[in-house]
């Protein structure tokens, strides 16, 4: 039995690399949200923003402080090795929430990032991504009065986003799955900074479209609701069309449901998309008067929202079509109905089915079952 | 023809002070009365043996005449050699020598201050019986014998211990205890006079050393304060043993189950018995796993925690100088020794000491820097859960130690490498013959129904060991 424990400890100390591995966890940075760079030179500029606690004058507890550590460098590597030289304790990388890219670099190419973020096993994979707007020193000073830590904020903003807006949230593991799938087209939010009773702050400001890891355009947060409603991910929106019965007022739909049913026919020279989609809508405001006992005016409202939906998403679609990005990722849909047929730019030989229907019910009211 | 005199008597117990010797002159000789004054009950003596020798001294001629008419109202016998007069002495008898009678007389004459039955102190119920043992082996035989009347409950006696004469009585229900269980516990209960060279016995633990398992600090076998616990093992098919001068029966053979169960469970409303029972199955996972599992995660597995709680976690940490292990070990160590001056210190003091100690300590170790906040949280909880199974909190402590360590060398490996040694160790041992996990990991159907919780009392098995014997 004493041989039997001796050589479990023996086995455990010499294989594992468990007790090397022990860290005090107040003696870590814990990075909470990175900012990568690319520079004219192509150098790699690394902002890290990181939790580390400190021992204050309180008798009883510490106290937390934000550390942004720089580095700089011509790979990626090199920036990190820069900022390690900086921190006097380790830095973990388990808490990172968020992985901001500047513009520079989303244009420079996320391939220079991914790959090894990708590869470093330290690294959680639910940080969610960004594309940030603006200057970085901006996001190093950045100092918000309800949320100290960027990261934190930017984790909790997507989460609540993810109920009430269309943006595009995408965390690390599938921006992985995603670029790799169909077109390779993959939305990141923007984000940049913006003020707000004269403190400044962070807003989610449109969509920034990736092709092949680089960043080829944006999508405003108008544009994003008929985007999302041709994916089918649509969780809110308004929808504003001209007064049924004067054409100087407007009318404003909300979004309270939607299912499109995404369908494609290959005849061996074109492809033909086709979307139907049901979509409830409540009747949130109107500049006029609307009389409701007419059925021609009720027609004409359901009418006008289908005409308004069909529009946006055909503008949407040939927008990108002229410039060749298939934004909807008719090619991935294409792949998996037609797995033998070998056939790359789809989106090139793809138009738009004028036969999808829009079947639009409108309500009166809000949505009933939410008591909130 | 006596075999022996009161001059061989007063040779044996020379500088004995307690031994009395009362001469009566009757008609042919002194009649000589011998007895210890501490074991007998001088008045009973006096009124009902030599007031009747002294009253008729002129019939006290003949042994079979002093027995039939004299000594009437007390239980008599004779006794044959000095060896068995020594041993009726130091059992409260009272010897009645004389030179022409043909043997000596024993008349039994016990007497001694003894305490009286009151609430038992480590087994307090809410709704049940309140009757404690004593110290008293005959009073203890009568608390069980009140309760189980059929003749087949059995009740030997044995003597242990050259010199103390310690009586045992070892109880059974035939036909309702396996033979074989019988016959292990009473060849190991006579295997203490063997392996006592000194010849003393003076407490239980003497038979429960050679009854349990060795190696390990859970109690293999166990304990009861309360005539009605102990009645209620009997009618389960186990053996109850009972030493003289002690308060406590002790139950062969004992499983690991019966730590999570008390009289209340089966005295109160199930849903509220079958409420405390979950709750003291929930405070063993606190009480050894939570300070494995928390060292584990604020040493290795930061991924696991919650952001908001590891930047608390860091700040509270911030001021302590020494590592996590260490500070969880000597904190752990401090409430062992507040614990322990609890119990050792007289009653009224004690449990305040306990909580002011521990609320001053919780807070000073705070302030001073040693400990973190949510360290003392942990602790508090281990060391308060560990107090819902008193019977094994010892055995917890030591487990919760080796897995902090393991904790400490891998993390959470090391802390399921720890878990596994705890109930390997814990399903190797073996109580009476019998696996100490019963019912867990059996083959066999459960005989066992009252297991995780307590059904109707009408449904649960009455005999959990029955038919063992025809294996």
């Amino acid at each position: 039995m004493k041989k039997a424990i001796f050589l479990l400890l023996s086995l455990i100390l010499v294989f594992s690399s468990g007790c090397y591995n022990y860290r005090d966890i107040n003696r870590i940075f814990f990075s909470l949200s990175a900012l990568m760079d690319v520079d004219d030179s192509k150098n790699i500029t690394l902002y890290l923003e990181n939790f580390k606690s400190y021992r204050g004058k309180e008798e009883k507890a510490g106290s937390e402080v934000r550390v942004v550590f720089t580095g700089t460098g011509i790979t990626f590597f090199d920036a990190f090795s820069n900022i390690a030289r900086k921190a006097s304790h380790e830095i973990n990388y388990s808490q990172i929430k968020a992985l901001l890219f500047t513009e520079n670099a989303a244009k420079h190419g996320l391939n220079n990032f991914i790959e090894p973020l990708d590869r470093n096993q330290k690294l959680t994979l639910r940080a969610y991504l960004f594309v940030y707007e603006g200057d970085p020193e901006r996001y190093i000073h950045l100092v918000m009065k309800d949320e100290q830590f960027i990261g934190v904020f930017l984790d909790d903003l997507m989460t609540s986003q993810g109920h009430v807006s269309n943006i595009p949230s995408m965390r690390f593991y599938e921006y992985l799955n995603q670029k790799m799938l169909g077109s390779r087209v993959v939305l990141l939010p923007i984000i940049k900074n913006a003020h707000s009773n004269s403190r400044e702050r962070l807003e989610l400001t449109g969509a920034a479209v990736f092709k092949d890891d680089k960043m080829i355009d944006t999508l405003t947060t108008k544009e994003l609701v008929p985007y999302q409603i041709g994916i089918n991910h649509v969780k809110t929106g308004i929808i504003t069309c001209p007064h049924p019965q004067n054409k100087d007022l407007n009318v404003s739909y909300q979004i309270l449901h939607s299912k499109a049913k995404l369908s494609l026919k290959y005849d061996g020279k074109k492809v033909l998309y086709r979307k139907d989609i049901n979509i409830k809508l409540s009747l949130t405001e109107s500049t006029g008067p609307i009389d409701f006992t007419n059925k021609e005016v009720l027609e004409k409202m359901k009418s006008d929202v289908r005409n308004v939906i069909y529009n946006d998403c055909f503008q949407l679609f040939t927008r990108f079509k002229e410039k060749g990005i298939d934004i909807y990722n008719v090619q991935r849909l294409f792949n998996e109905k037609y797995p033998k047929i070998k056939l790359d730019n789809v989106i090139a030989i793809t138009e738009g089915d004028p036969d999808s229907v829009i079947n639009v019910q409108i309500d009166g009211g809000q949505d009933i079952l939410n008591y909130n | 023809m006596l075999k022996f005199t009161t001059n061989d008597i007063k040779k044996l117990l020379s500088s004995v002070a307690d031994v009395k010797y009362v001469d009566i002159k009757c008609a042919k000789d002194y009649v000589n009365l011998i007895y210890i004054e501490s074991l007998c009950d001088v008045k009973f003596i006096s009124e009902y043996i030599m007031t009747p020798i002294i009253g008729k001294i002129e019939t006290c001629k003949t042994t079979k005449a002093l027995k039939e008419e004299i000594l009437v109202t007390c239980p008599s016998e004779n006794v044959d050699s000095l060896d068995n007069a020594i041993n009726l002495l130091m059992g409260g008898y009272v010897l009645i020598v004389a030179k022409h009678l043909n043997s000596v007389i024993a008349c039994e004459a016990k007497g001694f201050p003894k305490r009286s039955i009151n609430i038992p102190i480590t087994e307090t119920v809410i709704k049940g019986p309140r009757e404690g043992f004593v110290e008293t082996l005959q009073d203890n035989i009568s608390a069980i014998r009140r309760r189980i009347k059929t003749p087949n409950l059995k009740i030997e006696k044995l003597v242990l211990g050259n010199e103390s004469k310690t009586a045992v009585a070892m109880f059974y229900i035939d036909g309702v205890t396996p033979t074989n269980l019988v016959h292990y516990v009473r060849e190991k209960i006579n295997n203490v006079n063997v392996k006592n060279k000194k010849g003393f016995v003076l407490y239980s633990n003497y038979i429960e050393e050679e009854l349990k398992a060795k190696w390990t600090p859970f109690d293999t076998i166990g304990y009861t304060e309360k005539p009605d616990a102990a009645a209620s093992k009997l009618s389960e098919g186990r053996v109850i043993i009972m030493v003289d001068g002690n308060p406590f029966a002790l139950t062969a053979p004992y499983f690991f189950i019966e730590n999570f169960q008390t009289t209340d469970d089966y005295t109160m409303n199930k849903f509220v018995a079958n409420f405390g029972r979950l709750s003291r199955f929930s405070s063993i996972i606190l009480a050894t796993l939570v300070p494995g599992i928390y060292l584990a995660l604020v040493s290795y597995h930061f991924k696991l925690i919650p952001t908001i709680f590891l930047v608390r976690l860091s700040m509270f940490r911030s001021g302590v100088p020494v590592p996590t292990v260490i500070e969880l070990l000597y904190m752990i160590f401090f409430f062992q020794i507040i614990r322990e001056a609890g119990v050792r210190l007289p009653q009224p003091i004690g449990p305040t000491l306990s909580i002011v100690g521990a609320l001053i300590l919780g807070d000073a170790a705070v302030s001073s820097g040693l400990a973190s906040q949510v360290t003392v949280v942990v602790v508090a909880i281990t060391s308060i859960s560990s107090y819902l199974l008193p019977n094994i909190y010892i055995g917890l402590f030591f487990w919760n130690i080796i897995i902090i360590l393991f904790s400490s060398l891998n993390g959470l490996p090391g802390f399921y490498m720890g878990f596994i040694l705890f109930v390997s160790h814990l399903a190797g041992l073996t109580s009476c013959g019998y696996p100490f996990l019963y019912p867990f990991g059996t083959l066999k159907s459960f005989k066992y129904k009252d297991v995780i919780t307590r059904g109707s009392l009408s449904r649960i098995s009455s005999s959990i060991l029955n038919g063992d014997d025809e294996k």
